[in-house]
């Protein structure tokens, strides 16, 4: 692999930097910071009106920031917005498509929009999503018209492929075949996948990193093993209160009872701050949803959440 | 190459089923008629689509814009375009280019079939020069008007908001002269029609490369206007005040009214008389009795014009023959008579009774002296022979008089009250059909004795034509599309032809159809003024229009006054005119227009 | 109740004032330049009037409301249907009522007596108000359940048109009943517009007439509201 070729497999696919957006005065990304390796699967996570679609857009050059920079295989959305929307697959959240449209006349208009189109992987998606070629988009049921999306992103083999949402809509049957048929195609190529959604149990499974926006700030970005790894909720007595609150790290921390429960973001620094503690302080793994709630809700006060919190620690 | 032809596909599937709407409304319904047509009167086939196409053309193109724009600017659509790798110039203009070439041709396609089965109006052929330029401009702007404001309700209502701006906006700000449509009209008969065609097409082509232009950058840049209730109440508004400001500028009554002389309820001026100084007003007034019978009631007053104004004397009732007499006479040129020179009290009336095996009558009424009374004798001429269209023509020169029909009946006047049958012949004359603005001959009925110029007046006096033997002009009404007024020239009189060089022609345009009068009843010329009179009956729309047929555009309305029941106009020779209706108004002349 | 009012007038309010703004402007402009005969022009001002109101009235109450989404929230307070429909009618009427006024005012103040007598004038606006207060009746029951203001406005043209018809049957045929005409509200312009050979139905019969069709609508528009809910 040639120097050039070995700096573009290692330089990120997905840049920003700095990026603010408002939109009539309400500011909606307040200086993001954000970067994706190649070849991986990444998690774009944050609640409703984070700004994970504003971000998305971003990416395809149909929004321009107020501040900041982005780039997106190199290349900046704003000047090169068709070379990107050409190496990128897209699909949006709750895609429309032209109704009166057959399947097969849609893929036959979209294909010469793609240099790199791949027309025998079209046919194959197509075989494997089981789409019915002469049927109209609008006789499609909702489960199909996103698999024609989905079958627009891949077919011209793109180096990216951005998702937004794409199971929203889609009953759980329908989002575990689509979460298959991504994954299918995701393995044994090395297509970087950034994925947005809000069901983190199923994206856990694929996703190699995450990121977390919340209130229009990245919040947290690392892999997903090293962030199950180093975010644990620690559970002591109520005397070691004091203790668990002065923690580096500390993400959320609430009470009940006679205990106490604190999430912590660096399990080692924790465990080394706690060292001197003489109270028995039980460490407990979390799962991608209870590590994002930390992230976005929890608070080092008194919390409305914290008796949630605790049932489920009781 | 590929990608153009994606999009030409995609463009022409989604808007080819308004080239099949349009040509089935604009092309289909007029053969229809014109098989009816032929079926029915054994008429050559032919079509009237032009009519359909200059009204509604115009609507339909902006449709068509509004459809295809606001399509692909739906929410989700306009996603999904917007993230695949193709510009968003490249998109709209093939849409734009599909959608106007499906627009000028549902336009055009009926006006070439129309010209080639025979109609080589020389309007019509021009107006396949120009009518492709007002639709793209319409189109344009309707094109905008989709991509500014991508709801096809709301865009559909400011487009015609445009289009109704792009009618009338030239009628009323001069400098817009290039662009005025309602002048391409009758464009073949104004000097330099090769240029004005030609600035109007570039002036057009203009308004349709910046509304492109603007729609573009509407949807490249994300401009909208948030349409709303708002705004299609807006638009409804916009349009009625358009209409109304520009009909108020156009045809507002623009003659001054210098003196205005009420009548009693239900009265109304049949006619005027008046020679400058002192003149009669006939009026008329319908009665309905306790039973439900009808009768008109004819009164005479006296006019006088003084230093001071009209002046209008008692009314005095006139009943029996005397009250045919003026009722005949309020008639005016509609029915054709004559008065033996030097006589201005008797006149001659020719009458055929279709049921009565066509006999023809001639009728003498001879006002006395005293004016209380009037002597009428008939003299029947003929029966029988071909069912005679027209009401026989009739000519006095001298001491003779001449009847024209199936027959030609001449009668010595020596004694105008008691006219002596000399001779009754057969005769044949073929009247003289309308002819569009152009020079014409006009052969002229062989009547011995009868000199060129009464042979001339015989051969124009039909209901539809009137001869001013002063200013040697002919004008004529018609009503076949529309009203329409033509005016020529006499250039030549030998024995046997007058030939006729066209002064101008105009055609009702739509705002004039919509507010304006219907068919012409009569005309009165004065000094070049043309005064139009309105069939009187219809009281719901009536004005006066006054052409001019000195400017540099005749005809061109140089004025107009609109007032209840008009139903006569007597210029006077300073240029102010009596005008008769539920009132009587004495006005002044128009202001100069060009 | 009042805070009903209070919602619809907020809504309502610009609409009235846009209205009377045009028709007023288009009664100026007519009879200021004195395009035709002054009766002419105010027949048209009428017209428009009487066309065009109950339209734009009827739809925007309802079906917009329904179209916004808002009509749901609206019918789930603690407040009958038929409460919400009279004030609803109350304002539609005040905006066909008021453009007719504000049109009458500048006509009677631009033309009064000038070409028409000043009476016949106040009448003949009169009687066109009172056709457009009926047609708003009609439109607004019939287009009650229609989901959105396009198809209402379909509807109501539609509505006008077959009026207009009824109105004129005995143009057509002078044997068709008194009763028949009386039922249409574009009856009591009748005479105006129509040949006066064929006597018109009396005015009060027409009222009368009017206000029983008007009773029989809007008591169905009203269960249809509450209908509409389910």
């Amino acid at each position: 692999m040639s120097q050039t070729t070995a700096n573009q497999a290692s330089s990120p696919v997905i840049e920003l930097r700095g990026v603010r957006k408002s939109f009539r005065r309400k500011e909606v990304l307040r200086g993001v910071d954000l970067s994706v390796p190649p070849g991986q699967t990444f998690a774009f996570l944050g609640r409703n009106g984070a700004g994970k679609t504003t971000t998305i857009r971003m990416l395809l050059g149909l929004l321009r920031p107020d501040a900041g920079q982005v780039r997106v295989l190199g290349l900046d959305p704003q000047r090169d917005a068709l070379e990107i929307r050409r190496r990128v697959g897209y699909l949006a959240e709750d895609p429309v498509l032209f109704g009166w449209m057959r399947v097969g006349q849609l893929l036959s208009f979209t294909r010469p929009f793609y240099p790199t189109w791949d027309q025998t992987w079209a046919g194959e998606l197509a075989d494997r999503f089981e789409l019915p070629m002469e049927t109209r988009i609008k006789y499609l049921s909702k489960g199909q018209s996103v698999r024609v999306a989905l079958l627009l992103a891949l077919a011209h083999r793109p180096e990216l492929v951005i998702l937004d949402d794409p199971t929203l809509g889609l009953d759980p049957i329908m989002r575990k075949e689509f979460l298959r048929d991504l994954v299918t195609y995701l393995q044994g190529e090395r297509v970087s996948v950034f994925f947005s959604s809000h069901l983190l149990y199923e994206i856990e499974p694929v996703a190699d990193s995450v990121v977390i926006l919340d209130r229009g700030r990245v919040v947290i970005q690392a892999p997903t093993e090293q962030l199950r790894a180093d975010v644990k909720r620690l559970i002591a007595p109520l005397d070691a209160e004091a203790a668990l609150r002065d923690l580096p790290g500390l993400l959320d921390v609430s009470v009940r009872g006679r205990q106490v429960a604190a999430v912590v973001s660096d399990i080692a620094a924790a465990r080394t701050a706690l060292v001197a503690c003489p109270l028995p302080v039980q460490e407990m793994d979390l799962n991608l949803d209870e590590i994002f709630e930390a992230y976005v809700i929890g608070q080092t006060k008194e919390s409305p959440h914290a008796e949630a919190h605790l049932e489920r620690v009781e | 190459m590929g990608q153009l032809k994606s999009l030409l596909w995609k463009e022409w599937r989604e808007t080819r089923i308004f080239l099949w709407i349009g040509l089935g409304i604009f092309l289909g319904l007029p053969c229809v008629g014109g098989l009816e047509n032929t079926f029915q009167s054994a008429h050559r086939f032919d079509i009237f689509a032009s009519p359909w196409v200059f009204m509604f053309g115009g609507v339909f193109a902006m449709f068509v814009a509004v459809a295809t724009t606001c399509r692909d600017l739906v929410i989700g659509i306009e996603e999904f375009w917007r993230s695949r790798p193709v510009g968003v110039v490249r998109w709209f203009l093939m849409k734009y280019a599909v959608g106007l070439a499906i627009s000028v041709t549902v336009c055009v396609v009926p006006l070439v079939v129309e010209w080639m089965l025979g109609s080589r109006d020389s309007e019509l052929t021009l107006a396949l020069a120009w009518m492709p330029f007002l639709c793209a401009a319409l189109y344009s702007v309707a094109f905008a008007a989709g991509c500014l404001i991508r709801r096809p309700a709301h865009a559909a209502m400011l487009a015609l908001a445009g289009l109704l701006l792009i009618y009338f906006l030239p009628l009323v700000v001069p400098p817009l002269w290039i662009v005025n449509t309602m002048a391409m009209f009758d464009v073949g008969f104004r000097d330099g029609a090769v240029f004005i065609i030609v600035s109007f097409a570039l002036g057009m082509a203009g308004i349709a490369v910046v509304m492109l232009a603007l729609g573009i950058a509407a949807v490249r840049y994300r401009w909208r206007i948030d349409a709303g209730r708002r705004l299609m109440y807006g638009a409804v508004g916009a349009v009625l005040l358009i209409i109304f400001a520009t009909a108020g500028y156009q045809l507002g009554t623009n003659l001054p009214v210098l003196q205005e002389v009420h009548l009693p309820d239900g009265e109304t001026v049949a006619n005027i008389r008046f020679d400058g100084q002192r003149g009669t007003v006939v009026t008329t007034q319908l009665v309905v009795d306790d039973l439900g019978r009808e009768s008109i009631v004819i009164r005479l007053r006296s006019l006088d014009l003084t230093p001071a104004g009209i002046q209008l004397g008692e009314p005095r009732k006139v009943v029996g023959r005397l009250a045919g007499y003026y009722w005949n006479w309020a008639q005016k040129e509609r029915v054709p008579r004559a008065t033996p020179p030097g006589n201005p009290d008797v006149f001659y009336t020719a009458s055929i009774d279709w049921w009565a095996d066509n006999e023809c009558w001639l009728g003498t009424y001879s006002l006395r002296a005293d004016k209380s009374a009037v002597d009428y004798s008939e003299i029947k001429l003929w029966s029988g022979g071909p069912a005679e269209v027209r009401t026989p023509r009739i000519q006095a020169s001298g001491d003779r008089l001449y009847v024209m029909g199936s027959q030609l009946a001449t009668f010595d006047i020596t004694n105008p009250t008691a006219p002596r049958l000399i001779s009754c012949v057969a005769f044949s004359f073929h009247p003289r059909y309308g002819a569009d603005a152009t020079a014409f001959s006009l052969t002229l009925p062989g009547v011995p004795g009868l000199p060129a110029e009464g042979r001339l007046r015989a051969a124009t006096q039909t209901p539809d034509d009137y001869y001013f033997p002063d200013d040697r002009v002919l004008c004529e009404d018609s009503d076949a599309g529309g009203s329409q007024v033509a005016a020529w020239r006499l250039s030549k009189l030998t024995d046997n032809v007058a030939v006729f060089q066209p002064i101008g022609q105009w055609k009702e345009t739509f705002l004039e159809e919509l507010f304006g009068a219907e068919t012409v009843e009569s005309m009165t010329l004065r000094d070049g003024l043309l005064y139009a009179v309105p069939w009187h009956h219809s009281a719901a729309k009536n004005f006066v229009t006054v052409f001019d047929l000195r400017g540099p555009h005749p005809l061109s309305p140089a004025g107009h006054f609109g007032a209840p029941g008009i139903s006569a106009v007597c210029p006077l020779p300073d240029g102010r005119a009596l005008i008769g209706g539920n009132q009587l108004w004495l006005v002044g002349p128009p202001p100069t227009r060009h | 109740m009042r805070k009903l009012i209070w919602k619809e007038w907020n809504e309502q309010s610009w609409k009235l004032a846009f209205g009377s703004v045009v028709l007023a402007a288009l009664a100026f402009i007519g009879l200021r330049s004195r395009i035709l005969a002054d009766e002419t022009m105010v027949m048209w001002v009428c017209f428009l009037g009487f066309s065009l109101l109950p339209i734009l009235a009827s739809t925007g109450l309802v079906p917009a409301e329904r179209s916004d989404g808002t009509l749901e929230a609206l019918l789930s307070l603690p407040v009958t249907p038929r409460r919400i429909l009279a004030v609803k009618t109350a304002i539609g009427l005040l905006l066909v009522a008021g453009p007719m006024i504000a049109a009458a005012i500048v006509s009677v103040a631009l033309a009064g007596n000038r070409e028409m007598d000043l009476a016949a004038m106040v009448i003949l606006y009169a009687r066109s108000m009172l056709t457009a207060l009926s047609l708003f009746i009609w439109m607004m029951a019939l287009t009650i359940r229609l989901p959105s203001e396009a198809r209402a406005a379909m509807l109501a043209l539609g509505v006008l048109i077959l009026l207009a018809f009824i109105a004129s049957a005995r143009l057509v045929n002078p044997q068709v009943p008194m009763i028949v005409a009386e039922l249409s509200p574009l009856s009591f312009i009748h005479d105006v517009v129509a040949d006066q050979k064929i006597p018109a139905p009396p005015l009060l019969a027409i009222v009368g007439v009017q206000l029983g069709i008007a009773a029989v609508l809007w008591t169905w528009a009203s269960r249809s509201l509450a209908n509409g809910a389910n």
